[in-house]
């Protein structure tokens, strides 16, 4: 459901990489001819392809029991399946990822000092741009249509260590819903801590949509200093098949994820990323 | 791994998962719960992609590899302990169709695309009889099964 308060907003949000991802129905003719086609057109704007193996297609359903793991467990296609394939430009910040029934588009921090360049003057505009024209790519080349089933939004922040928390086992004082003090009053130390939390993204009228996935791990970065990388995927079907109703479940879902990500983590941590609303 | 569209990966070598137990939850994973008959409904299923296309010799189409797929997932989200076989039955529009018929419940859904199936239900006992197409929102066929399981 939408909400009208203010969306919350960071001057330097933890974000490392943002990808916004459209699944439809197979395009059986984008076939390997097709995809060297498609290198030709986007250019030096994307000149470096990586070929990558496919991402199962993935839906949200009200009345299924819910898989730990996506892949059905078997297999009925006599040939392998067509690769994604990778186009990047040279900075390696910008990709398109492209499959038989999937076009993703991500950005990604790549140095320390890239800032994240907002949703609406960037992620936004880039994908409804590269999108629109992947479209008229299919149609000029006789290669089919569109038919939109899920879209999605993945957030992937890198929460680091430092004043106000340092070790995995403080992850009391990252997150609301943690006691703060929970480590001390644990019998045992804590080596590291997950969690996973799914939500339901309804539309105004209180209809099913899709779902918010919300997964923590513990890790470590390049320095083996401790951090929690919170990824945050709003998943769900398109407001209507056409550009218009993928947008607006785009849109849905990215006021879910950033409201979620600060409802949950600590108004200390809110500081540090500089919250202004 | 992480998002499914994301591209960052990270070195697990320090988040080491051991486990010793036996699954105590019930367990919300489909591959982890199986029904017995769930090989001879693949091999079903896969005999039906073999048909040739106007199997029927009234110009019925071939099964489509893709819908196949879908529906033998479906067949897998619905399923749960208890739940009898189904026949399988081939469609002239190239689906395929799962079918209960026992205990006075007849149950058959055909799964027309990715997210689109057509369900027909019948209740001998309560009387209870409708069709309907569902897509994302599979609460009503999930309700029948429940009950098809409770009385067989």
């Amino acid at each position: 459901m939408k909400n009208e308060l203010p969306l919350p907003d960071f001057t330097s949000p933890p974000l490392i990489e943002v990808a916004v991802s459209v699944q439809f129905e197979p395009l059986s003719r984008l076939v390997v001819p097709e995809i060297g086609l498609l290198w030709q057109h986007y250019g030096s704007r994307f000149s470096h392809v990586e070929q990558r193996p496919p991402i199962d297609a993935r839906f949200e359903k009200l009345g299924v029991r819910v898989p730990l793991s996506q892949k059905p467990g078997f297999q009925l296609f006599d040939t392998p399946p067509l690769p994604r394939i990778w186009f990047l430009d040279d900075s390696k910040r910008e990709l398109l990822q492209i499959q038989q029934n999937r076009f993703i588009r991500n950005w990604r921090k790549i140095e320390d000092d890239d800032d994240y360049p907002r949703y609406d003057s960037h992620i936004r505009p880039r994908f409804l741009e590269d999108f629109i024209d992947f479209q008229s790519f299919l149609a000029s080349n006789n290669i089919g249509k569109v038919v939109p089933n899920q879209c999605e939004v993945t957030y992937i922040n890198h929460l680091k260590s430092g004043d106000v928390w340092k070790t995995h086992a403080d992850i009391g004082k990252v997150f609301k819903f943690w006691e703060p003090d929970f480590n001390e009053g644990s019998r045992y130390e804590i080596e590291d801590a997950s969690f996973q939390i799914r939500q339901l993204i309804k539309d105004s009228e209180g209809e099913f949509l899709g779902r918010l996935h919300i997964t923590l791990q513990s890790a470590f970065d390049e320095n083996d200093d401790p951090l929690f990388v919170l990824t945050i995927i709003a998943r769900g079907k398109p407001l209507s098949n056409d550009t218009d109703g993928i947008m607006d479940f785009l849109d849905l879902g990215r006021e879910y994820i950033v409201r979620s990500f600060a409802d949950i983590t600590r108004p200390e941590l809110h500081y540090l990323w500089g919250r202004k609303d | 791994m992480s998002g499914l569209s994301g591209t960052t990966w990270y070195n697990e070598e320090r988040l080491p998962y051991e486990g010793f137990g036996t699954s105590l939850a019930k367990s919300t994973s489909p591959e982890q719960d199986f029904p017995q008959w769930w090989p001879a409904a693949l091999s079903r299923i896969l005999f039906l992609l073999e048909l040739p296309e106007n199997w029927d010799s009234y110009g019925a189409k071939k099964i489509n590899q893709q819908i196949a797929y879908h529906a033998a997932q479906i067949l897998l989200e619905i399923t749960r302990p208890g739940i009898p076989e189904p026949s399988i039955v081939p469609t002239v529009r190239g689906n395929l169709q799962f079918e209960w018929h026992t205990k006075g419940i007849d149950l058959e859904f055909e799964v027309k695309s990715s997210v689109l199936i057509s369900v027909s239900f019948e209740d001998a006992v309560t009387g209870d009889e409708w069709e309907k197409d569902l897509d994302y929102n599979l609460i009503p066929l999930e309700d029948v099964i429940r009950q098809l399981v409770s009385r067989t």
